[in-house]
């Protein structure tokens, strides 16, 4: 419809006139803060990432937002359990290889010389939600999936499905297919998608469920394509944190379109994310 | 108490003045009637005063400049006053009902200047109206204006408390209120869309017109329907004297208007306004290969009015106005060769009927009729068939309006009535159709029928010498699918007088049950498209209550008028759009799961107004201190925020000068804080386990804080304007206006604009790596410095 690219158009011209001024004003900015990014799941080595902000036109690199000599404090149902170590690009591990266990809450406290304290709200690895049954299968030409899981009824669960392969052509690059927006038509409106791949379980009510997407052949890759012939269905289940997170993210419009929703962080005294959930993983041999 | 009941009418007048405790004893009234008029058109005028000299008892006229005024028996000098006219005054023994015709002659310059009679301007110190603002027509096509086009909104914008927001918009944002919070009404009709070339010039052609006032609060019962704001805006009648003929031709577009009497009885009016900024824009829309692509963009109003005299109680008008933008565009360098056209506008008709139903009551019936549609409709050809697509939004309304005046003495005005409105709402229709298929599939149709109804009374009860008040209430049901929304509406203005000075203060509720969903360029993503929503049950009502407080004096030997203003408005159930909403128009989805609901507001202020209506120096002077806050519970984490439009500071200076009897110099300065906009308060790199990319992808990331934490710079501008007067050899009034549009070329922000850029390396065929980065801020300023020039001649 190319008569919206004339209307558009138009307008611009009628605001022809718009020229490109100077500029002096400083972006607001609260000071450079310890920037923190965890998710914390039971497959995995704890481990963390601590960085610092940056003013929006100090044109800083990665390398030089590092605090490679920060102390970071792990916590354990508000227990010390030990400070992480440092290793490389950021990241700070569990030097007892710790990994997150289901129901026990975690929390981190980070300190720098040169910056105010930060500390992470406390999180609960969600209790793990198996894939009853699983399928995948080419129909009329269309692939399609199957799963179903049951719902735990006696709180309120948040979830994420991810159908994710890794791409050996581009360095390992994981590419996602998101579900399209009528997976849970059958649900309610309350179940709906966010960010294409999460929901909570008002719908679910505890029970199980089994759902069905379909996708187009010419999205998937020939199996060459995929590291080792292999994608993946993931089904993860996430803390309110984590869904809060992608509700914000999904909210938030493309550049010039609408105004930015304030981002999320569960940092206190700095800014970032440390989130967890527990996964199931079906792999599928292409 | 004794009343005289002489026949059914009388005996309704006399519960009337029982049920309206109006208890006044008097020995022997007659009452005066008539209209007031101008005596060179025979238009009727609005607000004039009439009044007995010796007491200074008075009334003024209503709409259609019908008065009805109370005396004892006995000798009366009846006056009349109006601005801009030659006071009126009449000697006459009063002995039974009477009436008295008025016609006024306009006052020229050097009366103007010398004249000075008591009462003669509307007095603030008359009348329990608070909030109120009416700018005479001639004030109003003095303002200068953006590419010289007079224009009625943004004349108003320059008034206290009122505002378009961006620079060269068209919609009024009055006391913290939203655009669609307005109601405005031309000749009784609602006008849904106000502007053309996506705001930057009004539909209003103030040729066609008469009268307009704006009302900003302490709202009188008999209006209804809108937060913020009433813009009742009258037509002229048409010359009952003599034909006369209006052109002007400006830059981007020209207008004709002629009007005059048909007999003696029916006078007419025809008024046109079209624009040729599409041919003047055709070479920019003109392109593609061997210019196989070409646009064009047209606008055009189109007002007319009927008037019928039957006699002096009876009337009968009847008024139209169309107005629409068209942009069509066609590609033939493609198959299928695609044609499209897109088309906005309005669409209002009134018919009223008035009679004098005794000399005491003045009866109005209105049936109205209103329209806003945007369509597009995109047209494919190809070799073996056809496809048409068209897509949709549109409202209507039917209403039928009853209202009666009634003034049983110079202590009352009494006004009731009753409304009734059906409204169509289709804001998202989709229809397609193929040569291959028979006729259109309907894909997508969202029709919302609703009904509105509506009583209210008001009374302007003069109490005391120094104490009126205008006590109202308004009761509206309105119904939508199985909803029923009721609104019991109390309204009240008082107005003590200490000395010469009028304090008045105000409370009035309102409830709105329509949203605008879009607008200009905003979330619809459509410049020019509108789509308009009613309450419905997932989506309930607006409401707002408003309370004001205030000080004025009127200085008629100065023609001058100052009043200071304090207000407190309380907004409920407003909406906003979900930060992810980029489109309605012609979208699939529900309206209701893409807003924001359940929305608070606050808009609080001070307003210091100058006004100056007539004389050889005349204009005004307006300073509003203004806050303007919302507060959803899904945005901005449910903390307050500053609204888009909050202003603290908003200023204009409008001036006009008469520098001799052929040239007159006006200018308008304007001032308004920058307006408030969301940036970044961190900056920061997520080194991995970002949702959506792998590990070692380093992300820069923004951090945003609080929304609108950030204020653009401050918006002002000057326009001046000189119109030179002339007498063409035939004798006909003919001016040049030439004029210029931000004279000191200052770039007022329009937004602003992050460049930045990343460059990424990759060592040794390795992964992508962050190399370096850069970031550049701009501000895009708007509208420079644009001279005007334009040619009006009367014949």
């Amino acid at each position: 419809m190319k008569i919206l690219n004339y209307l558009i158009f138009l307008a611009i011209v009628l605001a022809a006139c718009t020229k490109e001024i100077p500029f002096d004003e400083q972006f607001p900015f609260e000071g450079e803060r310890i920037v923190l990014f965890a998710q914390l799941n039971p497959d995995s080595i704890v481990r963390i990432s601590v960085s610092k902000s940056f003013a929006t036109f100090d044109l800083l690199l990665p390398d030089e937002l590092l605090l490679p000599d920060a102390r970071v404090e792990l916590y354990e149902d508000n227990n010390l359990v030990e400070t992480l170590i440092y290793t490389d690009s950021s990241f700070f591990v569990s030097a007892n290889e710790l990994r997150p266990v289901p129901g026990k809450s975690y929390h981190f406290k980070v300190s720098h010389p040169e910056l105010d304290d930060a500390e992470s709200m406390p999180e609960t690895i969600p209790d793990f939600v198996p894939i009853n049954d699983f399928d995948f299968y080419e129909q009329g030409g269309e692939m399609v999936l199957d799963f179903s899981f049951t719902d735990n009824g006696n709180q309120t669960n948040f979830y994420m499905v991810s159908f994710w392969g890794l791409r050996g052509d581009l360095g390992d690059y994981s590419i996602w297919h998101y579900f399209p927006e009528n997976l849970f038509l059958q649900s309610e409106t309350e179940c709906s998608l966010i960010n294409d791949n999460t929901f909570k379980d008002t719908c679910l009510n505890g029970e199980t469920r089994q759902f069905s997407a379909i996708r187009f052949d010419d999205v998937i890759c020939p199996a060459e394509d995929w590291k080792d012939g292999r994608i993946f269905f993931t089904l993860r289940s996430i803390s309110p944190a984590f869904y809060e997170d992608i509700k914000l993210r999904d909210g938030t419009p493309e550049p010039g379109f609408g105004v930015p929703p304030p981002t999320f962080t569960n940092v206190i005294g700095g800014y970032g994310t440390v989130l967890a959930y527990q996964e199931d993983v079906v792999i599928i041999e292409l | 108490m004794r009343i005289k009941v002489t026949d059914w009418k009388n005996r309704f007048t006399g519960i009337i003045l029982f049920l309206s405790h109006c208890s006044i004893v008097v020995a022997q009234t007659h009452t005066i009637t008539g209209y007031v008029t101008d005596a060179a058109t025979g238009e009727a005028l609005i607000q004039a005063n009439v009044y007995q000299a010796q007491s200074y008892k008075g009334t003024t006229t209503n709409e259609y400049g019908f008065y009805s005024l109370s005396l004892p028996a006995g000798e009366v000098t009846l006056k009349s006053a109006y601005v801009g006219y030659q006071s009126y005054m009449r000697y006459l023994q009063l002995h039974s009902d009477t009436t008295i015709h008025i016609s006024l002659d306009l006052a020229t310059m050097d009366e103007v200047v010398v004249t000075a009679p008591k009462a003669g301007d509307e007095l603030l110190q008359n009348n329990t109206r608070m909030s109120t603002i009416r700018l005479p027509m001639q004030q109003i096509e003095s303002v200068p204006a953006l590419f010289g086009e007079p224009d009625l909104l943004k004349a108003y914008a320059l008034t206290p408390g009122v505002s378009t927001g961006v620079e060269g918009s068209a919609g009024l944002l009055v006391r913290g209120g939203t655009p669609d919070q307005n109601l405005i009404l031309l000749d009784g009709a609602t006008v849904y869309n106000v502007a053309h070339l996506f705001g930057f010039v009004s539909i209003f052609n103030t040729d066609a017109l008469k009268n307009a006032e704006l009302i900003k609060g302490g709202f009188p019962a008999r209006y209804g329907g809108r937060l913020s704001s009433v813009l009742d805006i009258s037509m002229k009648e048409g010359n009952t004297e003599k034909a006369e003929s209006e052109l002007g031709v400006g830059l981007i577009s020209s207008r004709y208007t002629i009007n005059g009497p048909i007999n003696e009885k029916t006078s007419y009016l025809l008024a046109g306004r079209t624009n040729y900024i599409g041919l003047l824009l055709l070479p920019l829309l003109t392109g593609g290969s061997g210019n196989q692509e070409v646009a064009l963009y047209n606008m055009y109003d189109f007002n007319a009015k009927l008037n019928h005299r039957f006699n002096d109680q009876q009337q009968l008008y009847l008024s139209l106005y169309a107005g629409n933008d068209y942009l069509g565009a066609s590609d033939f360098s493609q198959n299928p060769v695609e044609r499209s056209r897109f088309l906005w506008g309005n669409v209002t008709g009134t018919m009223r009927y008035t009679n004098v139903l005794s000399p005491k009551m003045f009866g109005k019936f209105m049936l109205n009729y209103s329209q806003y549609r945007a369509g597009l409709r995109v047209k494919e050809v190809y070799t073996n068939k056809t496809d048409v697509t068209r897509l949709s939004s549109i409202v209507r309304d039917l209403s039928m309006k009853a209202d009666i005046d009634f003034l049983p003495n110079p202590a009352h005005y009494i006004r009731f009535g009753a409304t009734g409105i059906y409204h169509q709402y289709q804001p998202n229709v989709t229809r397609s159709r193929s040569t291959d298929t028979d006729g259109f599939e309907t894909t997508n149709n969202f029709n919302t029928p609703a009904g509105e109804f509506a009583l209210y009374a008001e009374d302007d009860i003069s109490l005391t010498k120094w104490w009126k008040l205008n006590a109202g209430f308004r009761g509206v049901a309105f119904a939508v699918e199985d909803e029923w929304y009721l609104s019991p509406e109390p309204r009240i203005s008082s107005r003590f007088l200490l000395g010469n000075w009028a304090l008045k203060s105000s409370y009035s509720y309102m409830q709105q049950h329509i949203h605008l969903l879009a607008g200009g360029s905003g979330p619809a993503g459509v410049p020019g498209s509108d789509i308009w929503v009613p309450a419905t049950a997932n989506v309930p009502p607006q409401r707002a209550w408003q309370a004001a407080a205030g000080i004025g004096k009127s200085f008629p030997k100065q023609h001058l008028d100052i009043s200071v203003e304090g207000y407190y408005k309380k907004m409920n159930d407003v909406i906003d759009f979900l930060a992810s909403t980029s489109s309605f128009f012609g979208n699939n989805g529900n309206w209701e799961e893409r807003v924001e609901t359940g929305g608070e507001g606050t808009a609080y202020g001070l307003e210091f107004f100058l006004h100056r209506k007539r004389g050889r120096l005349n204009g005004w002077l307006a300073y509003t201190l203004s806050w303007n806050n919302r507060r959803f519970e899904r945005i901005n984490n449910g903390r307050t925020y500053p609204a888009a439009y909050d202003r603290r500071h908003d200023a204009a200076v409008v001036l006009n000068y008469r520098l001799g009897k052929k040239v007159d110099f006006s200018a308008a300065w304007v001032y308004a804080t920058g307006s408030p906009i969301t940036l970044p308060t961190a900056n920061y790199y997520n080194y991995g386990n970002n949702i959506n990319f792998p590990v070692g992808y380093h992300s820069p990331q923004e951090h945003y804080g609080s929304r609108n934490n950030f204020r653009m710079p401050d918006n002002h501008r000057l326009d001046i304007n000189f119109t030179f007067n002339k007498k063409t050899r035939k004798g006909r009034d003919a001016k040049w206006n030439l004029g210029l549009y931000n004279a000191y070329n200052r770039a007022n922000p329009l937004f602003l604009q992050v460049r930045q850029g990343a460059t990424y390396v990759s060592i040794d065929g390795g992964p992508l790596e962050l190399e370096s980065v850069s970031k550049r801020l701009t501000l895009h300023g708007f509208l420079p410095l644009l001279p005007s020039i334009s040619y009006n001649i009367k014949y």
